[in-house]
């Protein structure tokens, strides 16, 4: 693998580590709203102040009236304490509510900086091995807050930490059996419920399986697309008996998980007993000794059930720290990666300028390429040049590379071996904005965003003046768009894009595809790549467009990709691709004559119509 | 909440119980044990105390304790059967629901299934805003309510015996049941007001909540799918377009964060309102239940008890509001499900497809007219044409002259808007419609495959017959691969379903739909563009092999490149919605006309000349 490139940034090296990861969490929370990780803190204060109000004062009622105090001592006494506790209350609430109500936000935040980091990435490194789980995950993290969202669960431990260890200490006071009795039965709950959700996790690939199925299966049915073949073919039992494996399936994994959560139910609840069952005892026969006032009594006992209840939310919510900590590590190591290319200019303005004008070439040499994971390289030691101003042809079979190579071109890709040059500088002389003012493609399944026309078309959200404008203008009529962007309601205004927002504009294939060339031409760069830029054209558009070919192209460097031979016609040059390399190469007519593949390609296509040709003038020359 | 919404809870719930009335009951088994539990406790402390102040025995207190534990323990036990019971179904709910939502979702008439608006309901259902889907919110309230009621019924009965103790004491108004009972109204009074204005307010929220988020989340989602590969934004690096889209995403954060703002602060809002009134009504309970202590007119023990059951009447009012605010939300999405389960009544057409042996059937559209819903212009514009089962026929035209919807309207899909499409003299709208959609076998230009076995989404059965499947694979070219894939028909094709199966290039898929139409063994064979995708060798072998694929049936071919017209003998020649050419290849490229245009443009760039060739390459 090349490596070349550095690719963990000095910020994470060595960060590892519980800590870190806190750090890192509580600073993105910062970004995204300082006011939470505030609550983080603040909130034990009054969590702990009113849970601990709330169960002493029915206890200092109990106690005042059995003191004998007066009236007005009792109710001043409850209105201050009332009123502290709902100080308390109130604050506590306010705080547990902000921090509980964000997941729709967070994966708002988490996709901000998820698309802000990756668009200054660059794509070559995605499915780089190191990166590729990081970048997964970080995915994940956007798509619904995993992990953070957790995260906020988690701080809120601090309050039940506090409240824990406040009735911890007042029944440790009074017996320190008690407490370890508390402590065990907690322990001894959790450990289970650990032990349950080991259970569930180990089936939860299959059932999330299963689950994905019988999502796909709903989605299918609702498709418009699918909904004529399933119509017509009847495929409806098919698919309701898939449906109902796959619930069966279901049915089955969690029963038997539910056995466990059951049996850890049983278990928790025998312990209980014994809890409860020995706390009273205590409690009572020390009531009964008289070294316990009801009122001390009364606290105690709810004190138990405060303290379990609150330590075992404790541990609870400490188990997901392991879901906080994986997606943020991962993310943090998302955000660590750096773009391999070039940030200072090595070539110059003027040198960039001089080779727009002087036209650019491109060679590839002994490009050899492999996906990951794969065994066989798609493409291998591939030599080409084409050179300033040529417009080439390059035809091949479906499956032969033809889109790698486009990838491998506009580094997409990264090549396992060999190099590619524009005007002889390889990749790495270019800053990204340099190496896309010289190469521009025409992808063959491109879809517009879902903004303004002129914005897709230009890049620019401004209105279209003067120069700008003409250049549009331009592009348009070349590439036979005009009349479509006039058609438009709004025209340049129009919003794209399908089903994104309700003033969306659907255009159809043909309509879309003859923007995209328009956008092409836009963009004037002295390279050009053209991926089946007719398959959606009906023949009259199609024969307009190639009629058209040079004069829009103009002086560029063009490479034509096509399944239509017709187009090869008004190229320069003819590249035949087979398995990964370059078989043939020539004009159409050496090709022809030298009887390979490409001609034999090209009798397959033509041959219908020559005949037809034939047949008429036969016929015609019959006729007389 | 609304009258109609209740309504539609208590439909679904009842229809619930129907289909699946174990569920139902241990969900209100669940819901009362979890609601009697706290209050087990309060109970047995109150017990114990009362004990304490009569001054009974450590023994005679133990064991009133202890039967109070076991007590505990077995609702405890209880607990965790009707909980097992619940969760494992409800679990999967969600996917539980989806099935019939399914199966009714294929019966729609197609024209319903492209509505959007229909569509957009049924993705409420199917469960965007909760895991549980609408059954499960169901299910759910139902377990909050009966714990809910629960609790409300025990303070109840907590609450009264010390009051009458009391009341037997009691000299003048003070003591008297009328006072004690104005302030337990009091109190009820003060608690529901406030549950009612914040649940109101929730709903409110929560409504606009919903409807401002999904838009906003539409269009998070897409520029985040837009990341998922390499493959995905290609078109963004290339084109330069990442500060659109980081501009385009900036400006819907800015959208989040003033929902989130909106948002918290009227939470906030209700948040205090809620919470204050809610003390300050504990505070008169403190002090009420002080007042009668300090008069002697209740235990000790009953001033605990006392202030520990109007601290749960409170409680429970709120949540008896929040069950009742959910139960109008769910409602609401209830309805959302029933209206969509009562969607399109099924068609009438009953009369059977006569059939035939010889597959001759005639065909005939008179003066069809047609417009897709929600548009102005015609599709299709007074199309009149008849043709015999056993042709051949083209059908050509630039895009968006109505050849597809030709096929569309031919094969049911959709009605006419008027005119009448009749086969062997009847109209197709008297067919049962299943028997009809039978006859065809088609292959749309954007044709789907589901992602099951190949064997399955060649006959779309379960299981398949395998001379059959060989011999439609063979037609389609497709032999090769299939032996290639690792386990034959067998093998799952795409990763939608079973989560691990083999990809097919876009050729590949082309030729596996060609499959499909071939074993359907249908009577027609309808072929919309299927050449598109594939290169020169595979678009030679599908026409060399049409004819074989074909054999003696009636087909359509719907295609651009002109040359496949070879084999038909009919062509059809559409524009802008009209039908404006029929004919053969000979009698059409004679006359002026559209198809002669068409056809000289593509044929003049397969020239043997060398001079075109020169001429091609040096144009302006």
């Amino acid at each position: 693998m090349n490596d070349t490139y550095g690719i963990y940034a000095e910020k994470w090296k060595g960060k590892e580590g519980p800590f870190a990861i806190l750090r890192f969490f509580l600073s993105e929370m910062r970004r995204f709203d300082p006011f939470l990780v505030v609550c983080f803190f603040a909130l034990p204060v009054p969590g702990t102040l009113g849970a601990y109000l709330a169960s002493r004062l029915p206890a200092w009622i109990v106690d005042t009236l059995a003191g004998a105090g007066s009236m007005k001592e009792l109710f001043l006494g409850i209105l201050l304490r009332g009123l502290v506790l709902l100080v308390c209350e109130v604050c506590a609430d306010l705080m547990r509510d902000y921090i509980g109500e964000d997941r729709d936000f967070l994966r708002d935040y988490l996709t901000g900086r998820f698309i802000a980091h990756a668009a200054r990435m660059d794509a070559s490194q995605i499915d780089r091995e190191e990166i590729r789980e990081a970048y997964a995950s970080s995915y994940a993290s956007a798509q619904n807050s995993r992990g953070f969202y957790e995260g906020t669960g988690v701080m809120r431990i601090f309050t039940d930490l506090l409240v824990c260890l406040v009735f911890s200490v007042a029944i440790g006071r009074v017996s320190l059996l008690l407490l370890a009795i508390i402590v065990v039965s907690v322990g001894v709950n959790i450990g289970l419920l650990k032990a349950a959700r080991g259970v569930h996790r180990k089936y939860h690939g299959t059932i999330s399986a299963y689950a994905k199925g019988c999502a796909y299966l709903t989605d299918l049915t609702m498709d418009p697309v699918a909904g004529k073949d399933i119509r017509i073919y009847r495929m409806a039992d098919l698919i309701l008996k898939r449906f109902d494996e796959n619930l069966k399936a279901m049915e089955a994994c969690y029963s038997r998980i539910h056995w466990w959560y059951f049996g850890r139910n049983m278990t928790s609840a025998v312990f209980t007993l014994a809890r409860d069952a020995v706390a009273y005892l205590y409690l009572i026969s020390l009531l009964g000794k008289g070294s316990l006032s009801p009122a001390t009594f009364v606290f105690l006992f709810s004190g138990i059930s405060t303290l379990s209840f609150h330590l075992e939310y404790v541990l609870r919510r400490a188990m997901d720290w392991n879901t906080l900590e994986g997606s943020a590590a991962y993310f943090q190591r998302f955000l660590a990666v750096e773009s391999t290319w070039r940030r200072e200019e090595k070539l110059t303005e003027e040198e960039i300028a001089e080779m727009i004008q002087k036209g650019v070439s491109l060679t590839l040499r002994y490009v050899t390429f492999t996906y990951p994971g794969s065994e066989e390289s798609v493409i291998s030691h591939l030599t080409m040049t084409v050179s300033a101003g040529e417009k080439l042809a390059l035809i091949g079979l479906n499956g032969t590379g033809k889109t790698t190579l486009v990838k491998l071109i506009c580094a997409l890709l990264i090549p396992d071996s060999g190099e590619i040059l524009l005007c002889g500088h390889p990749r790495e002389d270019f800053t990204r904005e340099q190496y896309r003012r010289l190469l521009c493609v025409m992808f063959q399944d491109s879809d517009f965003l879902p903004v303004t026309l002129d914005e897709n078309l230009t890049g620019q959200a401004e209105a279209m003046e003067g120069e700008n404008a003409e250049a549009l203008t331009r592009a348009l009529s070349l590439a036979g768009a005009l009349e479509v962007y006039e058609r438009l309601p709004q025209k340049g205004k129009t919003r794209l894009g399908r089903g994104v927002y309700p003033d969306s504009v659907e255009v159809s294939g043909g309509e879309k595809q003859k923007l995209l060339f328009a956008r092409t031409l836009y963009r004037n760069a002295p390279v050009t790549i053209l991926d089946e830029p007719t398959s959606a054209l009906d023949p009259l558009a199609e024969y307009a467009m190639y009629t058209n070919f040079r004069e829009a192209v103009g002086g560029k460097t063009v490479i034509f990709i096509s399944h239509r031979l017709a187009s090869t016609r008004f190229c320069d040059r003819i590249l035949l691709m087979e398995k990964g390399s370059i078989v043939e190469e020539g004009t159409h007519e050496t090709l022809l004559e030298s009887g390979g593949r490409y001609a034999e390609l090209y009798e397959m296509q033509s041959r219908y119509y020559r005949e037809r040709a034939e047949a008429e003038r036969k016929r015609s020359y019959m006729e007389g | 909440m609304s009258r109609k919404e209740l309504g539609a809870y208590v439909r679904l719930t009842g229809i619930l119980l129907g289909r699946m009335p174990a569920m139902v009951i241990a969900c209100v088994l669940e819901g009362l044990l979890s609601g009697v539990t706290p209050m087990v406790y309060v109970f047995l402390t109150s017990a114990v105390l009362d004990g304490v102040s009569r001054g009974e025995s450590a023994e005679s207190l133990i064991g009133r304790a202890l039967v109070g534990i076991l007590v505990m323990f077995l609702i405890h036990a209880l607990y965790g059967v009707s909980e097992r019971m619940v969760n494992r179904r409800l679990e999967y709910i969600l996917e539980q629901q989806n099935r019939p939502v399914s199966e009714k979702s294929m019966q729609l008439l197609f024209e319903t299934l492209d509505n959007p608006d229909i569509r957009r309901e049924r993705d409420a259902i199917t469960g965007r805003f909760s895991r549980f889907g609408v059954l499960g919110m169901v299910l759910d309230g139902i377990i909050h309510l009966c714990a809910n009621l629960i609790v409300i019924v025990s303070a109840c009965v907590l609450v009264v015996p010390p009051l009458r103790g009391a009341a037997a004491l009691a000299v003048g108004f003070p003591g008297s049941y009328a006072c004690t009972f104005l302030f337990l109204l009091l109190i009820l009074l003060i608690c529901i007001a406030n549950t009612h204005f914040v649940h109101r307010e929730y709903r409110t929220m929560s409504e606009k909540y919903d409807a401002d988020i999904a838009p906003l989340d539409t269009v998070r989602k897409y520029y985040l799918r837009l990341f998922a590969t390499t493959d995905t934004q290609k078109d963004i690096r290339v084109n330069g377009l990442e500060k659109t889209v980081e501009r385009e995403v900036k400006r819907n954060r800015e959208a989040f964060g003033r929902l989130r703002k909106w948002f918290l602060s009227r939470n906030l809002r209700r948040g205090t309102c809620f919470q204050g009134i809610a003390n300050l009504a504990m505070i008169l309970a403190y002090l009420f239940s002080a007042w009668y202590g300090f008069m002697g007119l209740i235990t000790l023990g009953s001033v605990v008890r006392f202030i520990e059951s109007v601290r749960h009447v409170s409680e429970c009012m709120f949540r008896l509001g929040d069950s009742l605010s959910q139960i109008g939300y769910s409602g609401m999405y209830a309805i959302k499900l029933l209206d969509f389960m009562e969607l399109d009544l099924p068609r009438e057409g009953t009369i059977p497809v006569e059939k035939r042996q010889d597959d001759r059937f005639s065909v005939s559209f008179e003066h069809v007219y047609f417009r897709y819903p929600g548009r102005e212009d015609w599709a299709l514009e007074d199309v009149t044409v008849q043709f015999e089962i056993g042709e051949r026929m083209a059908l050509v035209g630039r895009n968006g002259s109505g050849k597809t919807t030709f096929i569309k309207l031919l094969c049911g899909l959709y009605e006419v808007t008027s005119g009448v499409i009749r086969v062997n003299g009847i109209d197709i709208r008297k067919y049962d419609p299943k028997e009809y959609m039978a006859l065809f076998g088609v292959v749309f230009q954007d044709f789907c495959l589901p992602d099951f076995r190949l064997g399955e989404i060649v006959s779309c059965e379960e299981g398949w017959e395998e001379e059959r499947l060989r011999d439609a694979v063979s037609r389609a070219g497709l032999t090769a691969r299939m032996e290639s894939l690792h386990r034959g028909a067998d093998t799952p094709i795409g990763k939608g379903f079973y989560g691990e199966g083999e990809n097919l290039s876009g050729g590949e898929r082309q030729k596996l739909a060609m499959a499909r139409a071939v074993y359907r063994n249908a009577a027609f064979v309808i072929l919309d563009e299927p050449t598109a995708a594939l290169d020169p060798e595979a678009e030679c072998q599908v026409f060399s092999g049409f004819d074989r694929m074909v054999g003696r049936k009636t087909a359509l071919y719907i295609s651009h490149r002109l040359a496949s017209c070879r084999f038909c003998e009919d062509i059809l020649v559409f524009d802008r919605g009209r039908l404006v050419q029929r004919g053969s290849h000979e009698e059409l490229s004679g006359k002026n006309g559209l198809y002669r245009e068409m056809w000289t443009a593509q044929a003049r760039y397969y020239e043997s000349s060398q001079e075109f060739s020169d001429k091609a390459r040096t144009m302006p």
